[in-house]
């Protein structure tokens, strides 16, 4: 078998399978049963909000230590707002389930299982010093990792260990927060920052993942190059499950995006004010290379008011590309790799819809619908109020998502997939280039000596 | 007969990784241990989401830090193009590969 074959084919592994469309994909296919899932948490978040009837909020977890009490928040809302999450997560994910042939009765105490793995997950991550750091995707990977290589995942918990499902679901929730419509926000300075410069890092990370050092696994290649380029964890999620990456894939580009973000966050507003760059240079220079929009906005508040504004305002736009950029990473997988790999025939355009991860197509929705739709009907207050609803939702899909990476992984797979450290050089390296090409959109564009500068409201 | 040992070779890949792994690793536990880089008017930090996980997250997106004086439909055309052009780039790039 040639190792470009390795990336097409399909394992139990992969993320996505796809097959000739029939309708009856529409309520059988994990891709379209995600995308309901997903529209129908919307749905029930949106109209919540807007009506006013009803309180749709999942559970969030307070956080603890450094003065505040773990027990204090498990009060009487705070406990119906769990009981909720599980019963909505628990009734859908099921029916889900059903759909696709698993057996409810071996399914709900397997979920009910995962969930309090999952409870233990963002009860770890709600801890002071490592909610300001660490993403509760790293806990979630860690909580797995250390269960299925200490005492083993029991055979009844294994029907809930579905990790492509529980991203999918959550993916399409996700893409109501992702507003096109913030490509406005900082006009043609903010494009060229943040737009000029990610595909340029992306494709310079493939071509330097792919043919300098030489690693077959495209779909991690990607993986990495646009977490590291767009915005971290999301990210790699989402095009992670366009190009069919491994579950190992994801843990690891997730691993290494958040321990660097931490060093990011503390050390890049250090430079930028040692080498006297201004507010808001460094500010745009973090919003464009610090990957989580958490760290950016802590980063940036570490350089003053203007400083953060300009760097929040930057990452906004960042964020609006990962739709496109995992419809785009889904495209040519489908046209260019895979296909390339078992036949070498051009792929036709019909084909390329019949092997698209549909999930996409849920999150491009739900992205459009929020920006074009919900946004001038409701206003932008009640479209925040109803993605602060829905955020919780996809958190708890996607730490159902990791978790499950962790029980499905072991540490030796980890390691054969660290392949003597070449992920951490792509990494490494990359994010260098991305700090270079950035710094000179940056200067270019908000320096003063090209352009006017613009006059930002604080 | 005798045996051969094999001997195992460090290549400078692994080295590499040995170079930036261990101080990275060791930096980002001495920050966290000594909360470093936190902002005392930011009730969150790196591990933070969006809506859900920062406050007040609509107060950074939308609240009209600046006023573009191009229209939004020219933005997302340049968009587009930009986006075309990068992705034939990565096509033809990926070909040229495979080709050589």
């Amino acid at each position: 078998m040639s190792k470009e074959n390795n990336t097409a084919v399909k394992t139990a592994d992969d993320i996505v399978t796809t097959d000739k469309f029939a309708w009856s994909d529409l309520w059988k296919k994990e891709d379209w049963l995600a995308i309901w899932i997903g529209f129908i948490i919307i749905a029930a978040g949106a109209v919540g909000v807007i009506t006013g009837g009803f309180d749709f909020s999942a559970a969030k977890f307070s956080t603890w230590g450094n003065g505040s009490s773990l027990i204090e928040q498990f009060n009487a809302g705070f406990l119906g707002k769990l009981i909720l999450t599980i019963a909505v997560l628990g009734i859908l994910f099921t029916a889900g389930n059903v759909l696709k042939g698993v057996s409810a009765g071996k399914y709900i105490p397997a979920f009910l299982g995962l969930f309090v793995l999952a409870v233990l997950v963002r009860l770890i991550s709600a801890q002071y010093t490592l909610n300001r750091y660490l993403e509760w995707a790293f806990w979630a990977i860690v909580v797995g990792l250390l269960v299925s290589n200490t005492i083993g995942v029991p055979k009844w918990l294994k029907p809930a260990v579905q990790t492509e499902f529980y991203i999918k679901a959550g993916l399409v929730i996700m893409g109501f927060s992702v507003l096109f419509s913030n490509i406005i926000n900082f006009g043609l300075y903010g494009l060229g920052i943040a737009w000029i410069v990610t595909p340029i890092v992306i494709i310079f990370m493939w071509y330097f993942g792919t043919r300098v050092l030489k690693i077959d696994n495209k779909p991690f290649v990607i993986t990495i190059a646009t977490a590291t380029s767009v915005c971290g964890t999301s990210a790699a999620i989402a095009t992670g499950a366009a190009s069919k990456a491994k579950k190992t894939d994801l843990s690891l580009a997730v691993s290494i995006s958040i321990i660097f973000t931490v060093i990011m966050m503390v050390f890049e507003p250090i430079i930028i004010k040692a080498a006297g760059l201004g507010e808001l240079m460094g500010g745009a220079l973090i919003g464009g290379t610090v990957d989580s929009t958490g760290a950016v906005t802590v980063a940036g508040t570490a350089l003053g008011e203007l400083g953060q504004t300009t760097a929040v305002l930057v990452k906004s736009i960042q964020n609006i590309l990962i739709g496109f950029i995992a419809f785009a990473v889904a495209v040519f997988f489908t046209a260019h790799v895979e296909k390339k790999a078992e036949s070498g025939n051009k792929v036709t355009a019909a084909e390329i819809w019949y092997r698209l991860p549909k999930f996409i197509i849920g999150f491009f929705a739900a992205s459009l619908l929020a920006s074009f739709v919900v946004l001038p009907a409701a206003g932008s207050e009640a479209v925040s109020a109803i993605n602060k609803v829905l955020d919780q939702y996809k958190n708890w899909a996607f730490v159902l998502a990791f978790t499950s990476i962790g029980l499905d992984t072991n540490f030796r797979e980890l390691k054969e997939q660290f392949q003597g450290g070449k992920p951490l050089i792509l990494y490494v390296v990359g994010q260098l280039f991305n700090i270079v090409i950035t710094f000179i959109a940056v200067y270019i564009l908000l320096s003063g000596k090209f352009f006017p500068l613009p006059n930002i409201a604080l | 007969m005798k045996k051969e040992k094999k001997k195992k070779r460090i290549s400078i890949t692994q080295i590499i990784t040995a170079v930036i792994s261990v101080p990275t690793i060791a930096a980002a536990l001495y920050i966290m241990y000594h909360s470093l880089g936190l902002s005392d008017s930011l009730d969150f930090g790196a591990g933070a989401y969006y809506y859900a996980d920062i406050p007040e997250f609509q107060k950074f997106v939308n609240s009209g830090h600046y006023t573009s004086g191009t229209p939004m439909w020219v933005l997302i055309i340049l968009f587009l193009i930009w986006g075309f052009v990068m992705y034939r780039l990565w096509v033809r790039l990926e070909h040229s590969s495979s080709e050589k």
